[in-house]
């Protein structure tokens, strides 16, 4: 009897490891601001009135040119706003492209060397792990489940499971001439 | 069945009714037209017919593309790996694209309902403020559906 419950609260423990791991190991990169470098805007964020600024850190740009896998170290950071709207429809500017309202969320993904092991190879984004944060910086509880499906749909592509990886290349070209 | 009741209607003098036929839309993350796309790309329908947009491979979405549907038309919308089935009822074209690929590959794809092209002009217009990968592939599926 002991050793069942034993048992049970070690696999209980291990799931609750496996479940947390992940977002624990990335930090609010609070100064994205300032230190990072935006590489893209996305209009329409998943189809909805959203909109993202994507930001890269200083390894990310320094290891992000061309098609090879960035450095561990690396950091990108996307600040999802919601959109204005006008009569429930997104407001548009005067080139068409959806404007800002609030800050909603800032959802982070960090690479770092031996990070990913944990997870099965069917999930696993390469030594990705990926949080979300609110805009006081606060770390979301939800599971990051959905960040590693919609990221692993890049799996071999010379994109290191990075959707904006193309911009990331031209933000890293601009940043060596 | 059908031809049975073809008859039935023409030996009574009545107009045979049109049959709506059921159609399919793949989401592929490798498919013919190369890495995310929608098989077939383009597809024409008759009026009243329905369109299953199968989620083949997982998490894409399809919704129409903003502005890209005939007026009086309802814009769609799936869920992410879900299938959805729709029917186009009102003619012309309809833009619809994976908001998850879109940036990146440019997922995209058109149903063109009846001969209507009547809202080509808005279509390009639509197209015109998508993200440049997208925009090309919409371009070239419009010119596709004003070919005929």
């Amino acid at each position: 009897m002991l050793g069942r419950l034993a048992r049970a609260a070690t696999g209980l423990l291990a799931l609750t490891c496996v479940a947390a791991a992940g977002p624990e190991k990335v930090d609010n990169p609070a100064d994205y601001l300032t230190k990072f470098t935006k590489i893209a805007t996305r209009d329409a964020h998943l189809g909805g009135n959203a909109l993202a600024d994507v930001y890269a850190n200083d390894i990310a740009l320094r290891s992000g040119a061309g098609e090879s896998d960035l450095a561990s170290g690396a950091i990108i950071a996307m600040a999802v706003f919601s959109a204005k709207l006008n009569a429930g429809e997104p407001a548009l500017d005067a080139e068409g492209r959806m404007i800002k309202d609030q800050l909603r969320a800032v959802n982070v993904m960090e690479k770092r060397t031996g990070w990913g092991a944990e997870y099965s190879e069917a999930l696993r984004n390469g030594e990705w792990e990926y949080a979300g944060f609110n805009p006081q910086g606060v770390k979301s509880a939800n599971p990051t489940t959905s960040c590693f499906e919609c990221h692993g749909t890049l799996k071999g592509l010379p994109m290191d499971f990075i959707y904006t990886r193309g911009e990331l290349a031209e933000a890293a070209a601009r940043m060596k001439k | 069945m059908k031809t049975t009741a073809c008859i039935l209607f023409a030996a009574l003098g009545l107009a045979t009714p049109a049959f709506a036929a059921d159609h399919e839309v793949k989401a592929l993350n490798r498919g013919p037209g190369g890495a995310f796309v929608f098989d077939p790309p383009l597809l024409r329908v008759a009026p009243g017919d329905r369109v299953t947009f199968k989620a083949v491979d997982a998490n894409h979405t399809v919704g129409t593309v903003r502005g890209m549907i005939p007026a009086g038309a309802q814009p769609f919308k799936s869920e992410r790996s879900k299938d959805l089935t729709v029917t186009f009822t009102t003619p012309g074209i309809y833009g619809y694209e994976c908001f998850v690929h879109i940036h990146s590959f440019g997922m995209t794809g058109m149903v063109v309902v009846g001969n209507d092209l009547s809202n080509m002009a808005a279509a390009k217009s639509a197209a015109a403020q998508t993200p440049p990968v997208e925009r090309a592939k919409l371009e070239a599926l419009l010119a596709q559906a004003a070919g005929g």
